[in-house]
């Protein structure tokens, strides 16, 4: 019996004549002939042309090219030509916060890396590391605009002078702000409210934790985030929160990876989630609710644990898992101190709730540090709908809206509209216009963060410094400068800054120089916390109930990479695949199958080899938001759908304007779910998504070797058992059987990665650093559509499936024929993700196989093994064959179909002089016609070897970074030499969990994983 | 005609004679030692030297060039008048250095100098196009001598033929002749047919070959910089001005404050120095008069024109080469100290960096890097070359 694959669930569910057509549509050849009239070039046209052109080329490429030189005139005393400089700064733009680490080449930042020595805050996630091109961004504006007078290009000094405001009138004037930690930036608006009283500020986070920061306030008594420290934690149970994710946006994965490991007390992480989350993809076991049903997971699970400890229950309501609630209130009780739980709700009375029950469990000052809270959101909704009212009232002399685009993210647009006019006078401080600069008065250019001075304050205890690492660009200032103008003190900020650090938060002893090189500070001077405790049980169990109704079919609004949409013009991220979906350049409505089949709405693979999803419009009451494609997502709830933020930018650059839905509609009184949707479907031709990944399952084969806890306590080698082959001389193991002679590595260097299944997340910061390092291009979304990605490192996603190979072996094999599943029906069960599938993730980048079939197929030797382990790819050699590619079984190999610089079909940062100023200058930028592929970053291997040869050593293990373990904060890739017996590297290879990826296919790759193991004890 | 050779042979010598003489070594320690503080005529950082034989005692100028802080500190008035005269600025201590013969040689050229004979430079230039020409003018000579000797010979043979009533031909009638009987010659005519295919395809070839081949590429810079004068008379070392080569991937062309570190005190020169030193004051501001930086000034960036291009796939690292490798400047840049304007030496191809990976030794013994490595290769042979280590890898060049 032949066997038969199925590229996705639609396939399998029917025998549509359209998939067994070869063509879609048949090509119209008619009518391209027809359009070019003159098709008819004679013999004689042809071989002018040829002649032309090859006498053209000719001249051309005999020429000797002039090439200028120019060196400083006087050059800085630290750069020095060809040399990469690295400065620590800080990223703090209100939505994410990092203490980073930028490296500059000849005085232009090239790359942002997390800055390792803070030992706290430093994970420089994808948008951070993108934050770099918004530099770059020839969006950017360039001088300031007055819009009153229709005068564009206004000097700063113009703006200054004739200042149409008065601030010590006796109407307001508002600075309305992303959220900022700056103790500096505080002490300016202080001076600001003394010298004038009518200055107010107002925080505006774009998705708001308003109401965790006031449950805060309420519990401890100052308004922050709970700083959670899961490398403490033994037992996990998140309700929605996606903490791996976008949730606080804080690095919670570094210390959550810290307790995945196996052999040393792993954790356990219980998900309750509607959606399919990063989190609830990384946890050891999921429950799917809808985003109602939050409150009875809460209520009930506390009720459980205040009876064992004879505190007051609360009003609750029956849910599914009750019986599983139980199990996990009983654990939750044994490690007391050990855990925590943790629930994503804009609801106060909620995160009340789950302090207290934290509180009960012994968690605080344990696994939840009150001491160090985190200052990074400062949003209040309360203060801001004040304002909004204010402002129509006319109260408000003067609005200057810093890093705020209401006119994008907030729901309410005629509020806006209708009291922004009665504003007198409006300035917007702004990197580049935006959706609400059409409202505003005054449009000032604001310095990019590698532009500008500043500090912040994120945790209690720990200051930062942001430091300028280039000039400038544009006539531009910054906030801080802007203020001290307007408080009319004639000290620049940097001035300012540097004698407030002294005066107020160094020690007398410290050395200003010495914290700017290192870009943190811990101080011992603390805010002193008290736990406050003074929750209202009785209170709390009347209120918990109002806000939570249910109301049929849930929408829940979640934030994927693109944050908040303030990034969404930089094409790195559009073009970062959702670690989930696998889909780039698109928002979508995720829904279940089920209720996809209910709605009659389908997904379908198209003739093309590509994912077309049907288009809805969603409706509750007034609000209507038409066009959002679909996408049926295993594992989701099916009583709701879901829709992420940060799409449907409408005037954010080339790259980002239109693409998805913008999800902010929705966000009513910032609250990300709401019931009682209406789906609507259109009936427009289907929308194509660009995907790069359409298989959901692994299909029987041992690609991500899993294992449980359980089973690798009693056997290390579970789940990843010897392959052997069988040969003439019987079963061999794979090691030992190769056609071909093997490489000498027992002298230098034999490069090699490991890759910890257990500790990666999924999270993409890796891919990012990866695009960014060696100038990978980006192809957008017609060209992902072909399945023309660039990416030299993709992280595999799969799901499991209700069907396995044993499963559907011994119901074969079973006495009762009726149970025959037969081998057809077992491929399309076994592609079927499961109704809640488990979901693993997978880093894939070339493996730099020692018997490699790429070597070995090349016709122009273009690809060739080093002395060191590394599939070397020599671009120049390369005439574009593309057999290396197909002979790849890692399918890694990358061609370029185009020139992807200077080239208006492309038109993304490398068709832009602004845009190619971020290019590494150590990595080639590829022309058409040629493979590439994932190098491990030999340009830093090399550098490494260098630099140890200058100094006179051997090179130590550590001296090498590659891009993509850089950036990876949870430390789930481990670089080094395994010749070096003391590496880190040649440890993790002599581990039982690790193995090569395909390994029976006899490549023998120098990257390996390690088995991913999962913590399902007591509750599967 | 055997005495006319002679005084030929006699003026040759003389000449060479003369040369030599004018090789001074005073000239030569002078430019070493001195010029970059002092010039003859002009005031830098110390005075002018012009005279400077009459206004001192010999016995004093060999203490003072010896060791003048200890004759300042000994309360000598002389010497204490210059000291206070240059702002306090002692001059260097030449003791050890300098001998005696060395300074009185020094101011002997000083002396030889003042009567302002100097420019033996341009003198020799001058000769060397003149006897460009000469040998120009002798080829031409000589083939209009040969073709003279053809016609007398030939005229000589018709007459003896005709003497021996024999059939006279003309030249052309001959070669007409001859190429006709050839044209019939199928042999000849396809070998002849060879060779052209031959010809062309060597040329094409060669031609094909040297495409973005750019060796003794000598573009015109933007300043008239002489290497022979910097690197070769004054023997200022490469890394002086291109220090980065050993730090960096780039030899860097230095910036404009590296040259005024002498160029401050230094601003004539032998042929056209004034006008081109003045183009350095005229981009970073400087006003020579003044001596003093111009405040505010809209510096005008030199725009050299670069020479050495390697196209963008490949990754060449100048400190790997200088620093790690201990290779010479001159290895692959040629004898710069001699160049007055600097041209491309090398061809800059793929062969021939792998020629030299293949015979070049690396730094192996005195390189701690090379601890327990490649014990192999070291065994085998004493010479372990780039190749050894993967020095032909493609990816150690292009990635």
């Amino acid at each position: 019996m032949k066997k038969k694959y199925w590229k996705s669930i639609e396939q399998t569910k029917n025998n549509n004549l359209e998939l067994h057509k070869e063509f879609a549509d048949k090509i119209p050849i008619e009518k391209i002939i027809d359009n070019k009239n003159n098709f008819t070039a004679s013999r004689r046209d042809f071989l002018k042309l040829v002649g032309f052109s090859t006498v053209a080329a000719t001249i051309t490429s005999c020429e000797t090219p002039i090439t200028e030189s120019v060196p400083y005139l006087v050059k800085p005393e630290e750069i020095t030509p060809g040399n990469a400089n690295y400065y620590a700064t800080t990223f703090d733009d209100g939505y994410d916060f990092a203490s980073v680490l930028i490296k500059t080449r000849e005085g232009r930042p090239i790359k942002i890396d997390p800055n390792y020595e803070a030992r706290s805050l430093y994970d420089a996630n994808s948008r951070i590391q993108s934050s770099l091109l918004s530099l770059y961004d020839s969006y950017r504006l360039k001088s300031p605009v007055n819009q009153k007078s229709k005068e564009l290009n206004i000097s700063l000094e113009d703006y200054f002078r004739n200042l149409n405001f008065d601030l010590s009138s006796n109407k307001k004037t508002v600075f309305l702000t992303s959220s900022f930690t700056s103790p500096s930036l505080n002490n300016i608006i202080k001076d600001l409210k003394l010298k004038y009283p009518n200055f107010e500020i107002i925080f505006y986070d774009p998705i708001s934790y308003s109401g965790l920061l006031d449950s805060y306030d309420e519990m401890f008594g100052v308004r922050a985030l709970p700083n959670y420290r899961f490398e403490k934690a033994d037992f996990i149970i998140s309700i929605g929160a996606d903490f791996l994710g976008e949730w606080l946006n804080f690095d919670h994965s570094e210390g959550y990876a810290s307790k995945r490991d196996p052999d040393n007390k792993m954790s356990q992480h219980i998900h309750f989630e509607s959606n399919m989350s990063l989190s609830g993809s990384n946890a050891d076991k999921r429950y799917i609710i809808k985003p109602s049903e939050k409150v009875s997971v809460l209520t009930n699970l506390y009720n459980i644990i205040a009876k064992s400890f004879g505190e007051k229950q609360i009003n609750s309501q029956s849910c599914k898992y009750d019986a599983e609630i139980k199990l996990l209130a009983a654990k939750l009780i044994r490690s007391k101190g050990k855990s925590i739980v943790l629930i994503d709700s804009s609801d106060k009375n909620l995160q009340n709730l789950c302090f207290k029950l934290n509180m009960l469990l012994g968690n605080i000052n344990k696994t939840i540090n009150i001491a160090e809270p985190l200052f990074i959101k400062k949003g209040d909704d309360n203060k801001f709908n004040i304002l909004l009212n204010e402002m129509l009232e006319g109260k408000v002399e003067s609005l200057i809206i810093n890093d705020v685009n209401l006119f994008y993210n907030f729901y309410d647009q005629n509020k806006l509209k209708k009291s922004f006019k009665k504003v007198n006078v409006i300035t917007q401080l702004t990197l580049k216009e935006n959706e609400t600069s059409p409202f505003v008065n005054y449009i000032i250019p604001k310095n990019h963060f590698l532009e500008s001075w500043g500090d912040s304050n994120p945790k209690n205890g720990m200051y930062t410094l942001r430091q300028p690492v280039i000039n400038p660009l544009f006539d531009s200032i910054q906030v801080e400068d802007f203020l001290l103008k307007l408080l009319g003190n004639s000290k620049n900020y940097k001035d300012y800054l540097k004698s407030f650090w002294k005066k107020s938060i160094l020690q007398s002893t410290t050395n200003w120089n010495q914290v700017l090189h290192d870009g943190f500070y811990f101080s011992k001077q603390k805010l002193i916390i008290n736990i406050k405790n003074n929750l209202d049980i009785n209170y709390t169990s009347k209120n918990i109930w109002l806000n939570h109704s249910d109301g049929g079919l849930e929408l829940l609004l979640f934030a994927n990479h693109l944050g908040d949409g303030k990034m969404a013009n930089i094409p790195w991220l559009q073009e970062l695949p959702d670690p989930i979906n696998r889909t780039c350049w698109d928002n979508y409505l995720c829904i279940s199958k089920n209720l996809a089949d209910n709605l009659g709405l389908k997904n379908k693979i198209s003739a093309d080899g590509q994912l077309d999803g049907d288009i809805v419009t969603i409706k509750s009451g007034k609000l209507e938001l038409s066009n959002i494609p679909v996408f049926i997502q295993p594992g989701h709830s099916d009583d709701t759908v879901s829709l992420s933020f940060g799409y449907g930018r409408t005037k954010s650059g080339k790259s980002g304007d239109n693409v998805g839905v913008n999800a902010f509609i929705f966000y009513k009184n910032f609250i990300s779910e709401y019931s009682g949707i209406e789906i609507i479907k259109q009936e427009t031709s289907p929308h194509k998504f660009a995907s790069v990944q359409l298989a959901h399952t692994m299909m029987g084969r041992d690609i991500v070797k899993e294992a449980t806890l359980k089973e690798y306590k009693k056997d290390k080698f579970a789940g990843n058992h010897p392959e052997n082959l069988h040969t003439p001389e019987g079963m061999k193991h794979v090691e030992n059987i190769s056609l071909w002679k093997q490489h000498d590595y027992n002298d230098g260097h034999l490069w090699n990665l490991a890759i910890d299944l257990n500790k990666c997340t999924g999270c993409g910061a890796c891919v990012t650093a990866c695009h960014i390092e060696n100038n990978v291009p980006v192809v957008g979304k017609s060209e992902i559509r072909k399945h023309r990605d660039m990416h030299w490192l993709r992280i595999d996603r799969y799901y499991s499936s209700d069907m396995t190979m044993e499963k559907a072996e011994s119901l074969n094999e079973d006495d009762n024929p009726n149970n025959d599943i037969g081998l057809v029906k077992k491929y399309k069960l076994m592609e079927e993700p499961s109704q809640n599938p488990e979901v693993v993730f997978q880093p894939v980048m070339c493996q730099h196989c020692n018997n490699a079939p790429c070597e070995t197929v090349c016709p122009v030797a273009a690809t060739s093994h080093s002395k060191e382990g590394l599939n070397h790819m020599a671009y120049n050699r390369c005439v574009g064959t593309r057999y290396c590619a197909n002979n790849c079984p890692y399918k890694v190999r990358r061609f370029n179909w185009f020139n992807y610089k200077d080239n208006d079909d492309f038109d993304f940062n490398m068709n832009d002089d602004l845009g190619k100023l971020v290019l590494n200058p150590d990595v080639t930028v590829r022309a058409r016609g040629v493979m590439e592929k994932c190098s491990f970053c030999i340009q830093n291997i090399q550098k490494a070897k260098l630099d140890a040869k200058k100094e006179n050593r051997k090179v130590k293990d550590g001296d090498v970074k590659i891009a993509c373990e850089n950036a990876c904060t949870t430390g789930a890739m481990v670089f080094g030499d395994v010749n070096d017996k003391s590496s880190k590297v040649h440890k993790e290879k002599q581990h039982e969990r690790s193995y090569n990826l395909l390994a029976s296919v006899g490549t023998r790759p120098n990257v390996f994983y390690k088995t991913k193991i999962r913590n399902k004890k007591d509750v599967s | 005609m055997k005495h006319i050779l002679n005084i030929f042979l006699f003026l040759f010598f003389l000449h060479s004679i003369n040369l030599h003489a004018e090789d001074n070594q005073g000239e030569s320690l002078f430019k070493q030692h001195c010029a970059s503080c002092h010039g003859i005529n002009t005031k830098l950082i110390g005075p002018a030297l012009k005279d400077i034989h009459l206004k001192y005692d010999r016995d004093w100028l060999y203490n003072w060039i010896k060791n003048s802080p200890a004759m300042i500190n000994s309360g000598d008035e002389q010497a204490i008048a210059i000291y206070e005269e240059y702002n306090k600025s002692p001059m260097n201590v030449f003791e050890g250095i300098l001998s005696t013969e060395d300074i009185e040689k020094i101011l002997l050229y000083v002396e030889s100098s003042d009567s302002g004979q100097n420019n033996s430079s341009l003198g020799h230039q001058t000769g060397e196009e003149e006897n460009d020409n000469k040998s120009i003018m002798f080829l031409i000579m000589m083939i209009m001598i040969f073709g003279l000797l053809i016609f007398i010979l030939d005229n000589v043979k018709n007459t003896l033929k005709s003497v021996a009533k024999e059939e006279t031909e003309t030249i052309p009638q001959f070669l007409y002749k001859t190429s006709l009987m050839l044209s019939k010659n199928k042999k000849f005519l396809f070998m002849t047919f060879l060779l052209f295919i031959v010809l062309i395809t060597n040329a094409a070839w060669h031609g094909m070959s040297s495409v973005g081949v750019y060796d003794k590429y000598q573009p015109e810079q933007p300043i008239k910089f002489s290497h022979k004068i910097h690197a070769g008379d004054n023997g200022i070392d490469c890394n002086y001005c291109h220090h980065t080569a050993r730090e960096s991937k780039h030899a860097g062309i230095p910036s404009a404050n590296v040259c005024m570190n002498c160029h401050t005190f230094i601003n004539e020169g032998s042929i056209d120095g004034d006008k081109e030193i003045g183009k350095i004051y005229e981009a970073i501001g400087f006003d020579p008069v003044s001596r003093t930086y111009i405040e505010n000034y809209k510096t005008k960036p030199i725009k050299w024109i670069r020479i050495h291009n390697l196209p963008d796939l490949a990754y060449f690292n100048h400190s790997q080469h200088v620093n790690v490798g201990k290779l010479e400047c001159q290895t692959c840049h040629g004898p710069v100290e001699t160049m007055d304007e600097v041209y491309q030496f090398s061809d800059l191809t793929m062969g021939w960096c792998i020629d030299c990976h293949r015979t070049q030794d690396v730094q192996y013994d005195e390189n701690k890097y090379y601890e327990n490595h490649l014990t192999k290769i070291n065994n085998k042979s004493k010479h372990v070359h780039v190749e050894d280590i993967g020095g032909l890898e493609c990816g150690k060049c292009h990635y």
